[in-house]
């Protein structure tokens, strides 16, 4: 299968539609673990967790950078493994 | 046209073999470099010179760049542009990690940590979380477009003016690139001058070398093994001085997770000392002082020095800047052209995801750095007497980044008589450890790694703009095979001899330009290329007038609130204007495109074929009118 002709549309649109879902679903996560705490960031210093850091400055410089890395694998594999195999956008050979 | 004849996708036993060969490489290399490192130590234990040291380091690693460049020779435009689009999911990530982690990221980003507290975490998230936009909105979509520039999609999506579009988007490629790339010269020449006690001047052109080696023979196929290696050159250097020192300090050496401690240590020794907290956020005013010396150096009159405190507390300008950092990261030409050279759209995906973890390995732990050094500087060397301060600060003091100054003259060092380079904290992080030279030499090569594989990068997009986009597409596109090669390699020469050159004064505009390279990027390229994938309607006359458009916007904001901070919106300092640039483009893009006709039907047809996962792109041939049926030209092969 290659190319746009020989894909049927209502079967692509379905896919695209799906494929947007995923995607904004990570898309909020993006934002909420970038935007949403740095303004209440001298608040949650006062919180300190595991070793001794203060809530805030943890939340920026390794909570929200881990979860970069997961939400780019959940995209992948969900992407590769479940939605491209259930619309039939599988790799030739 | 120049045709490609017999560049087949390689069989599924034939990836696998590729991929074994490579692990086994690549794995042998690691262990090299681990033995490499433990005889210098034997070595310097028995009194090797440190400056041996040091020339073995830089010699072996250049030596090293120059054989996988010679190995890599190729006659092919398909590996000299995009490395024969085979390279795996796992090594391309490496290789961007690498392209992406320059000398700033490298030896300044800690030292920024370090001065700015929680405010330089802005580009920790910045430099990170644009990976998850590259990964869910860019990567396969560019992939599979399958051309080999970023000019290419530029034009090639907005067909109906190809040309046009096509010298715009070159244009910007070049300006963004080439600001970058006089700083890694720049970096390049910092390290080989304070480490190994060459002249700077000589440093610039011996690194120079280095880079030519690697990309003049094999293009982007040398450049992407070369930045493999140079990947776990500098992850390796990077992680060691401060696994050490956590273990020192700690007593446990897992620096990530270990560095809470430090910063609650330093929280004590500030409450003690009355100082600033470290972690308190948005905690910086604006100011011109950067403009200051910058008109300066360049002979101008400097304008009035101006700080501005009103927005202080507020988080907007931290907010935009991790904005803007993250829509420039997807902006960068560089960056993006890596995903061109993975064999499929669905390894694009998984691609992004490795390249960001092993950019993550490096910025989970720059804080680490930055919360150490800090701890070290409060607890033994601030509040001592200025005679008995620790060995490692003397050496320092004599290069110029550690300045002391007894003002109040009571013999003991105040926090405010101490100046602190941001680049120490990296640098000399081996000897506060109290680890051998040959460790510090092992950063430095992993400086120079750094700064050597994003030059490549630059490089290369450079050369290609010119040599491709505006040459041979452009100007001459009946130009033969090996005459666009010999451009190719020529402009690689000369763009690098040209950075050398503009690298050479050192002038403090450069590294600002770098700064301002994302929002640039961010108010040309991100909204136009995000809209071509996911708009149809969005046509050439939008994305001709939002790129010119972002570009004026994001300048004028930028030098305005450069040279006069009282000019600001919400506090946003000029490091933020992509935020306006890239409200322009957007805005300037739609409009346009909605008042002007659409898109032809072939483009519309182009666009539905990027959703597809599987298959080579069908593109309409070149040279046919728009509205034609397309022709069956596959891409990136004309």
């Amino acid at each position: 299968m290659s190319g746009a002709p020989g894909v049927d549309s209502t079967r692509l649109e379905a896919y695209w539609k799906e494929q947007w879902r995923l995607i904004l679903t990570l898309l909020v996560i993006w934002f909420a673990v970038t935007y949403l705490h740095p303004p209440f960031a001298a608040s949650l210093n006062n919180i300190r967790i595991l070793t001794g850091f203060p809530l805030g400055y943890w939340l920026s410089s390794q909570f929200a950078i881990t979860v970069y890395v997961i939400l780019i694998f959940v995209y992948a594999l969900t992407m590769n493994q479940v939605i491209d195999k259930k619309y039939g956008f599988e790799e030739e050979e | 046209m120049a045709q490609e004849a017999g560049y087949t996708p390689l069989t599924r036993a034939q990836i696998s073999a590729f991929r074994r060969r490579l692990a086994k490489y690549y794995g042998s290399f690691f262990i090299f470099l681990i033995i490499f490192t433990l005889i210098l130590l034997l070595l310097e234990n028995v009194g090797l010179p440190k400056a041996y040291i040091g020339y073995a380091f830089i010699f072996l690693t250049l030596a090293l760049y120059a054989f996988i460049g010679i190995l890599n020779f190729t006659r092919r435009l398909e590996e000299y542009y995009v490395a024969g689009r085979r390279v795996p999911a796992f090594f391309n990530g490496m290789a961007t990690g690498a392209d992406w982690m320059s000398a700033a990221s490298f030896i300044s980003m800690a030292g920024t940590l370090w001065l700015l507290g929680y405010d330089g975490l802005a580009y920790i998230m910045g430099w990170t979380g644009g990976y998850v936009l590259l990964a869910l909105l860019f990567a396969p979509y560019i992939r599979k477009f399958g051309q080999y520039t970023i000019p290419d999609f530029v034009a090639t999506r907005y067909g109906e003016k190809a040309r046009l579009t096509r010298l715009v988007a070159a244009i910007c490629a070049i300006i963004v690139s080439l600001a970058y790339v006089t700083a890694q010269v720049t970096g390049v020449g910092i390290i080989m001058s304070r480490f190994f006690g060459l002249d700077y001047r000589v440093g610039v052109f011996v690194g120079l070398a280095g880079v030519l080696v690697c990309s003049f023979l094999g293009g982007m196929k040398s450049i992407t093994w070369t930045q493999v290696a140079q990947y776990i050159i500098l992850i390796v250097a990077y992680l060691i001085p401060v696994t050490f020192l956590s273990g020192k300090l700690t007593g446990v050496p897992f620096p990530q997770l270990m560095y809470g401690q430090a910063l609650s240590h330093i929280a004590q020794l500030e409450q003690s000392m009355n100082l600033a907290s470290y972690v308190q956020p948005f905690k910086q005013a604006l100011s011109n002082a950067s403009a200051i010396t910058a008109f300066k150096q360049i002979g101008l009159t400097p304008p009035e020095p101006i700080t501005v405190r009103d927005w202080v507390g507020t988080p907007w300008q931290f907010l935009a800047l991790t904005l803007c950092l993250m829509a420039g990261t997807v902006g960068l030409p560089h960056i993006l052209i890596r995903y061109y050279t993975v064999p499929s759209p669905k390894e694009a995906r998984i691609s992004v995801g490795w390249s960001l973890f092993f950019i993550w390995l490096l910025y989970v732990t720059a804080p680490a750095y930055a919360a150490f050094s800090r701890w070290e500087v409060l607890q033994n060397v601030v509040g001592q007497p200025i005679n008995a301060l620790p060995a490692w600060t003397t050496s320092w003091i004599r290069t110029g980044l550690l300045t002391i100054k007894d003002a109040n003259g009571d013999g003991l060092l105040q926090f405010n008589e101490l100046t602190i380079n941001p680049d120490i904290v990296v640098l000399a992080t081996p000897e506060i450890a109290g680890l051998p030279f040959t460790i510090a030499a092992l950063v430095a090569a992993g400086g120079l790694a750094a700064a050597l594989s994003t030059a490549d990068g630059l490089l290369l997009v450079i050369s290609t703009a010119v040599a491709h986009d505006i040459y041979a597409k452009i100007i001459n596109p009946n130009a033969p095979y090996g005459r666009r090669f010999f451009l190719s390699r020529l402009m690689i020469l000369i763009s690098a001899i040209i950075a050398a050159l503009l690298a050479i004064p050192q002038f403090a505009l450069i590294v600002q330009l770098v700064a301002w390279a994302f929002s640039l990027a961010a108010s040309t390229f991100f909204p136009v290329i995000l809209l071509g994938i996911f708009w149809k309607r969005a046509n050439a006359n939008g994305a001709i007038a939002g790129m010119i458009g972002g570009l004026i916007v994001c300048f004028a904001y930028m030098i305005a609130n450069y040279i006069d901070p009282r000019i600001n919106v919400l506090g946003l300092s000029h490091l933020s204007a992509g935020i306006f640039g890239m409200a322009a483009n957007f805005l300037l893009l739609i409009i346009v495109s909605l008042a002007t006709a659409p898109a032809p039907k072939y483009i519309e047809d182009m666009v539905d074929q990027l959703r597809i996962p599987v298959g080579e792109m069908r593109l309409p041939a070149p040279g046919t009118a728009p509205g034609t049926a397309p022709g069956v030209a596959p891409a990136g092969h004309d």
